[in-house]
């Protein structure tokens, strides 16, 4: 195994006007594969800059193996970077490119040779050796920028949208190929990506950032189904949200009011973050459109609402569904394709049930 | 020459399915039409005419070109020009390089008036520059007078007049010609390369020389073959700076035509000028000739 652990503390990156990253602070295993997730603008690519050394952060510590590097330059970091655009050498062939990170380090000739004989056959790209990048594909690039990256050895592999210029197909086979490589070597990879699906699908954890801070870390199916705010709620697959308002009985137990009639228990508090709401505050209710459903389960309370439309997705159907609640939000439902329920005409009153364990309750922003 | 300016831009051009193919055969010749047929009228065939008149007088002779290699001193002044040019061309590298990889390297705002400079070098007219280098070097001159008054000289230092004020007054008038072709090479190439390059272990030196400095070469190639052919037929300058010792193929071919009257000799020396651009560029071009991969700078 070449990975090592990784570890930052309070990391912050403070441009004149602009804070990217504020107070970022986490450890990895070695070993691990760590997924960046966050929209544009998030601090992303920023947090990764600073551990490759290119940005020094204003404040906080970078370390790897329990070593201090956050003053180390660039060089002196042995970091495999991996761009997004692969940034292969264009005056080099392949086997220049994969090369040169163990020319820089004064390899002998004849270990160079075995070395890159070897990393090109884990890419699968042997007999490319005399190519230049651009006699390559977008995926032979992105292999020979992961070989390039990964020929040293490097305790820590950072990733910074590799597979952001490949069509669709290809970006699935690359990222079964990077998954392989990377438990094959045992390295401690961080990964930045804006592509959900990408980071749930390769990620031992994911770090949801937004605003430069860190917002939630989890495996990724603790932060689909515990997502603990609206925005990673929303930002991790789809979430609705219905309007409601905290009431306590007079065991103090809280009970969600969505509308006039209609109240749901709410869930246990240490998941749902229902704990400490205060009587009346406004919240939101989320709840994933695949725990919806028409048919009661039982001790479920019905929640009314009219069918708005219905689309056929293949594997699934949606139907989106106007509620009869507070703002009369209009939720997603989705179904297997092969449910019986419906079909629904435009406008039909539907009842819709969920688990009581489906919800999720958010403090409502103070107005 | 059209040749020499086409070669930085090599990458755009050398990729399928660019801009240029939107364009029908008919269209893309009406487009360079123009230029062709001015190249054609204005340049090719007074070239030919050049050569026929160092040719035939009026009957095929090779009395201006046996003139040439017999006399010494002829010789003594093709030798004198290319080892001018070869000189400004060294000094105008050696000084623009550290130009442009900073103008290249600098916040927008500082880049924006670095660029200024050497464009306004650029505007100001050749023959402002080379009085302004006669003002600073003659016997009484600026220069002369300062190290006088420190007394660090007793007598006034000839400074002008000679080989060396002619090529410290052409590298000035020509250093622009080398700047800019090297900083729009060097503005091009991405900084995720020197990052790549840096993050693999290279020091910031081993990045310049590996990286840097290889994928600047179209450009260092436009601007050296640039300033060797304007320095090689540069006229105003040697005429005013340089001295009797300093006589070149330009001022060399003034002479004959418009004192002597001597056109067939005149025609020879330009016809061997033109030849020998000619050779140079294409030896700089092989000296520079760059991997296939190089075509693809993306």
């Amino acid at each position: 195994m070449i990975g090592k652990t990784l570890s930052l503390q309070s990391l912050s990156k403070r441009f004149e006007r602009t804070v990217a990253v504020e107070g970022v602070s986490f450890d990895i295993a070695a070993g691990e594969f760590v997924s960046v997730l966050g929209p544009s603008g998030s601090g992303k690519t920023t947090l990764l800059t600073m551990i490759a050394g290119f940005e020094a952060p204003s404040s906080g510590r970078i370390s790897i193996g329990g070593q201090d590097i956050t003053g180390a330059a660039p060089n002196r970091r042995n970091i495999g970077m991996v761009f997004q655009k692969y940034a292969l050498f264009p005056h080099m062939t392949v086997h220049q490119n994969v090369a040169f990170p163990l020319r820089m380090r004064r390899v002998d000739r004849l270990a160079i040779r075995d070395r890159v004989r070897m990393i090109l056959e884990l890419v699968q790209l042997v007999g490319f050796d005399h190519r230049y990048p651009n006699q390559l594909s977008g995926g032979q690039q992105q292999r020979v920028a992961v070989a390039r990256a990964l020929v040293c050895e490097p305790p820590v592999l950072l990733m910074d949208e590799p597979l952001g210029a490949l069509d669709k197909n290809l970006r699935e086979a690359m990222q079964l190929e990077i998954k392989r490589i990377q438990s094959k070597l045992g390295a401690t990879v961080i990964y930045v990506t804006h592509d959900q699906d990408e980071a749930m699908t390769l990620s031992d954890r994911v770090a949801i950032m937004s605003g430069g801070t860190l917002v939630q870390l989890g495996a990724p199916a603790d932060i689909y189904q515990r997502p603990c705010s609206p925005f990673v709620a929303q930002f991790v697959g789809k979430m609705n949200f219905i309007n409601g308002e905290c009431q306590r009985d007079e065991a103090g137990t809280c009970h969600i009011r969505i509308s006039d009639r209609i109240t749901i228990p709410a869930p246990s508090p240490s998941l749902s973050g229902a704990g400490h709401l205060q009587r009346g505050r406004a919240v939101k209710l989320a709840v994933r459109p695949e725990s919806l459903s028409f048919a009661p389960p039982d001790s479920a309370t019905a929640i009314p609402g009219h069918i708005d439309a219905e689309i056929f997705v293949g594997a699934f159907r949606v139907y989106l569904v106007r509620l009869a609640t507070i703002g009369q939000p209009i939720v997603q439902v989705q179904l297997p394709a092969s449910t019986s329920a419906g079909p629904f005409r435009r406008g039909e009153r539907v009842d819709l049930f969920a688990f009581k364990e489906a919800f999720h309750v958010f403090a409502a922003p103070e107005a | 020459m059209a040749d020499v300016a086409s070669r930085p831009s090599d990458h755009s051009l050398g990729r399928p399915g660019g801009p240029a193919s939107r364009y029908s055969r008919a269209l893309s010749f009406s487009l360079i039409g123009p230029l062709l047929l001015l190249l054609l009228v204005g340049f090719l065939y007074p070239i030919a005419a050049l050569i026929k008149l160092s040719l035939f007088t009026p009957a095929l002779d090779f009395t201006a070109y046996r003139k040439i290699i017999e006399q010494p001193i002829y010789l003594s002044v093709m030798a004198r020009t290319f080892r001018i040019a070869l000189s400004v061309t060294i000094a105008s590298f050696v000084l623009g390089y550290p130009v442009a990889l900073a103008m290249a390297s600098l916040k927008r705002r500082l880049a924006a008036v670095a660029t200024a400079a050497v464009f306004i070098a650029l505007w100001s007219p050749v023959l402002v520059r080379s009085y302004a280098w006669i003002v600073l070097l003659q016997r009484n001159g600026v220069v002369n007078n300062v190290l006088q008054q420190l007394g660090l000289i007793e007598a006034p230092l000839k400074l002008i007049y000679n080989e060396g004020a002619v090529i410290l007054a052409m590298t000035h008038v020509l250093l622009p010609f080398m700047i800019l072709p090297i900083f729009a090479a060097l503005r091009s190439i991405p900084q995720e390369y020197v990052c790549a390059a840096r993050s693999l272990g290279a020091g910031a030196t081993m990045a310049f020389l590996r990286i840097t400095l290889p994928l600047s070469l179209p450009g260092i190639f436009a601007g050296c073959v640039m300033c060797f052919i304007l320095a090689l037929g540069f006229y105003i300058t040697p005429a005013l700076v340089g001295g009797p010792g300093t006589l070149i193929v330009a001022t060399l071919i003034g002479q004959q035509a418009t004192v002597l009257l001597d056109w067939p000799f005149a025609a020879a020396l330009s016809t061997i000028l033109v030849i020998a651009t000619l050779t140079m560029v294409l030896v700089f071009r092989k000296a520079f000739s760059m991997s296939k991969g190089f075509a693809s700078v993306d």
